[in-house]
């Protein structure tokens, strides 16, 4: 009888052992599935995140006109709210032969060397200049440029465009000194220079 | 300055209070189909939101590093190719959330680029620039509080169908414990 009660005791505390073994069982084995569980996000979000900037690389390389990891600050500063284009599609619109180039240099620096065919129109004497542009230009879309290193004066030239209501401007991103570098065509010289008296 | 800073930390503890009364207290009551819904609601919405913002940055590439470039934050190179692979893993995390496969990982990432975008707000508008979002791509509404507590609420979108899941997942393992079989001693 008491052997039995021992027995008894001793099974009990044997099973309440064992339900104590089982209790903290599954805390640990939460431990193990939480700590799996994170790494598991972790390798989740990593594999989307790698996919995703494949993904970004390759559709920017497969565009006309990709867009530069190294515009300089100036450019990337624009607030004139005009779209810039890069290479490709300025190319493009240089061989349709529809868009007018637009040099927001100083004179001495369109004298040096411009873009072959484009007008100059210095930023700074825009009120000057503009009713020559428009005669020339005759609402034909503009694009604008300066140089890569100080794109400041396009940007303040496509602005005032802008306000001045032209619809479709745009600004060259690489500046004439990324177009000259590529070996695109170039002339200096006066051809294109506006005059504020020329046609009174 | 003191003011701004004033309203986003009262922004910042509503956030907090929230997120604890919604993840802590409310969430281990969602269970069944209440919390189904609850979490296909947030990772529905969050998966629509992203994709649209994608698609406005996506568009015109440029105009988004313009926006980055504006809040101050990284030199122009890494500005450039954010605005390239930036839109690229919202649309791949928002798809992954929408459809499921790898939704964990998107909430993630989500969840991620929320909090960093809400470290870009808020230092805006701690240092008083004055810029467009750029949320959306060109033409985003201006850097505001409401922003920063629709950030909030979008993190809170991402946080709450991840806990959900941890909880069901905690809910299945203890119910699989308990039908354990006895070990053969105890018989």
């Amino acid at each position: 009888m008491a052997g039995g009660e021992r027995e008894g005791a001793h099974g009990s505390a044997a099973a309440g052992g064992s339900r104590a073994a089982s209790a903290s069982a599954p805390r640990s084995g939460t431990g193990r599935a939480s700590r799996s569980g994170a790494g598991r996000l972790i390798l989740e979000a990593l594999l989307l995140a790698a996919l995703g900037a494949g993904a970004g690389l390759a559709r920017n390389a497969a565009r006309t006109d990709p867009l530069p990891f190294d515009l300089p600050a100036s450019l990337l500063a624009a607030e004139s709210g005009a779209r810039a284009v890069f290479f490709g599609e300025a190319v493009r619109l240089y061989d349709e032969g529809e868009t007018i180039f637009v040099d927001a240099r100083e004179t001495d620096a369109f004298l040096a060397g411009h873009v072959s065919g484009a007008l100059s129109l210095p930023a700074g004497r825009f009120d000057e200049l503009y009713e020559s542009l428009q005669l020339w230009s005759g609402g034909q879309p503009l694009l604008v440029y300066a140089n890569r290193d100080n794109a400041l004066p396009a940007d303040e030239l496509a602005r005032r465009l802008l306000e001045a209501g032209e619809e479709k401007v745009t600004v060259l991103a690489s500046g004439f000194d990324g177009w000259a570098a590529r070996g695109l065509p170039v002339e200096s010289g006066e051809d294109g220079i506006l005059e504020s008296e020329e046609f009174d | 300055m003191l003011v701004s800073a004033l309203i986003l930390a009262a922004l910042s503890a509503l956030a907090a209070a929230a997120g604890h009364a919604l993840l802590v207290r409310l969430a281990p009551r969602l269970t069944g189909r209440m919390g189904t819904v609850l979490a296909w609601a947030c990772r529905l919405t969050l998966a629509a939101v992203f994709l649209a913002a994608a698609y406005g940055k996506l568009r015109d590439p440029y105009a988004f590093a313009v926006s980055i470039h504006a809040y101050r934050l990284v030199p122009p190179a890494w500005a450039s190719v954010s605005a390239v692979v930036m839109p690229a893993v919202e649309t791949v995390a928002a798809i992954a959330l929408a459809s499921g496969l790898l939704w964990r990982g998107g909430a993630v990432i989500l969840g991620g680029l929320l909090a960093v975008f809400l470290v870009a707000l808020s230092q805006a508008i701690l240092r008083g620039i004055d810029i467009d979002c750029g949320c959306f791509g060109k033409g985003s509404s201006p850097v505001s509080f409401w922003l920063i507590a629709r950030n909030y609420g979008l993190i809170l979108c991402a946080l709450l169908p991840l806990a959900l899941d941890r909880l069901r997942a905690g809910r299945e393992r203890a119910v699989l414990s308990a039908h354990e079989p006895l070990e053969p001693a105890d018989r």
